[in-house]
């Protein structure tokens, strides 16, 4: 087909549309609609019963520190790439994995004085934390994975991965709402588990998904 | 792109998010002639250009809410630009003989009739063979195995000024022994 029936063709196909707003915009937006689904959800699960104490521990301040920064961070990392030519800086890529990092490094250092003393057993299973922290993060990332699939990422695998690590740590955040336990193997095993998951899922497969998400835009879109 | 093109595409490009199909025609005919000197000048006048020119502008108009006006118009393009390019110079790389030893010439012209192309290949067999030992080493890991400075380094035992120096008398070497034989001209 020659270039100039392709110009032609695409020009017949021309529709007004939208500039998307600027990527500081689509993440507070974002955040906004992220903290309100998960404080609908938290609330339909039920808040942990010692949540007025543990809340000025400082383990349980860490923990929301370094997820509230892995979920932010990754999500400006995801909104950025989503859009070509959008400078994304070496710390926007490096602050989620930074954050990831602290707060398993934090969960070692949890478990490791126990370690030592011979005070650690092996934890009962907690697939129900597994579950909360899919549900509460399951719409976030949602909302996340249509706002980057109407953009064009070139760095298509980094994108996802960014925005499933959006998406999880909303859920293991959610998860230190409702979950009362707090022995760091339970801790590491089954709040900071489900999110490696994710993220690994979605480094080794997050291309494809994104390759038939952006082919059923493609299919819609004016 | 000058500073005037882009200021005229920029123009033609928001008109285009309204709907308005002059501009939009007029935009695309534009940034096909960009996309075309920018492939030539970075591949040659290969036969796959015109398949990376219409593949830019597909991207272009499904990706064209992207690009806010907040934003300049520039980077936004050469980001569209650059990824389909590497894409086809994949794709294409993928079809021709990259994996053949190095005693058979790496593929330079891809769009010349079969005959030509194997003159070329021996042109360049014939070059590579003027180079030092070093030198060959370093250019066959750098252009053929699209190995990085840092890698070539790294497998040599050299540093990676070396390997810059090298490659790029190497290339001298090259260049001079293809211009004799009319490349280039």
């Amino acid at each position: 087909m020659a270039t100039k029936d392709v110009i032609d063709a695409l020009v017949r196909d021309l529709r007004p549309v939208s500039p998307l707003p600027l990527p500081p915009v689509r993440l507070w937006r974002w955040l906004m609609a992220s903290v309100a689904v998960g404080a609908a959800t938290v609330a339909m699960i039920g808040r942990r019963g010692d949540l007025a104490t543990a809340m000025f521990s400082q383990p349980f301040q860490a923990h929301i520190a370094f997820l509230v920064l892995a979920a932010v961070s990754s999500a400006a990392a995801a909104l950025a790439l989503a859009i070509p030519g959008e400078p994304v800086r070496g710390w926007h890529r490096a602050a989620p994995a930074v954050a990831l990092g602290a707060w398993l490094a934090w969960l070692a250092g949890e478990l490791m004085p126990l370690a030592a003393a011979g005070g650690t057993t092996w934890p009962a299973a907690g697939w129900g934390c597994v579950a909360k922290t899919f549900a509460i993060g399951a719409t976030p990332g949602l909302i996340l994975a249509i706002m980057v699939g109407r953009g064009a990422p070139s760095d298509v695998r980094a994108t996802v991965t960014f925005a499933a690590l959006a998406a999880a740590a909303v859920g293991a955040l959610g998860v230190e709402l409702t979950c009362p336990l707090n022995g760091p193997m339970h801790l590491l095993l089954w709040h900071a588990g489900p999110v490696m998951v994710i993220v690994l899922l979605a480094a080794l497969f997050g291309r494809a998904a994104y390759a038939a998400f952006a082919a059923r835009q493609a299919g819609r879109r004016p | 792109m000058t500073p005037e093109q882009e200021h005229e595409l920029t123009l033609l490009m928001a008109a285009s998010q309204h709907g308005d199909r002059t501009a939009y025609e007029a935009l695309l005919q534009g940034l096909g002639h960009v996309v075309r000197l920018y492939v030539c000048r970075r591949v040659g006048a290969t036969a796959w250009v015109d398949d990376v020119v219409q593949d830019v502008l597909l991207s272009l108009h499904r990706a064209r809410q992207t690009w806010n006006p907040e934003r300049p118009f520039a980077p936004w393009f050469y980001a569209v630009l650059q990824s389909r390019m590497i894409d086809a110079i994949r794709r294409h790389r993928r079809t021709a003989t990259w994996e053949e030893p190095m005693d058979v010439v790496p593929p330079v012209v891809w769009s010349q009739s079969p005959e030509a192309e194997a003159i070329a290949r021996a042109d360049l067999a014939q070059a590579m063979r003027q180079l030092s030992p070093a030198q060959r080493v370093v250019i066959e890991r750098l252009r053929l195995m699209e190995m990085s400075v840092s890698d070539v380094a790294r497998e040599t035992g050299m540093s990676e000024a070396n390997v810059k120096v090298i490659a790029h008398r190497g290339y001298a070497v090259l260049r001079k022994f293809l211009a004799g034989l009319g490349y280039g001209n």
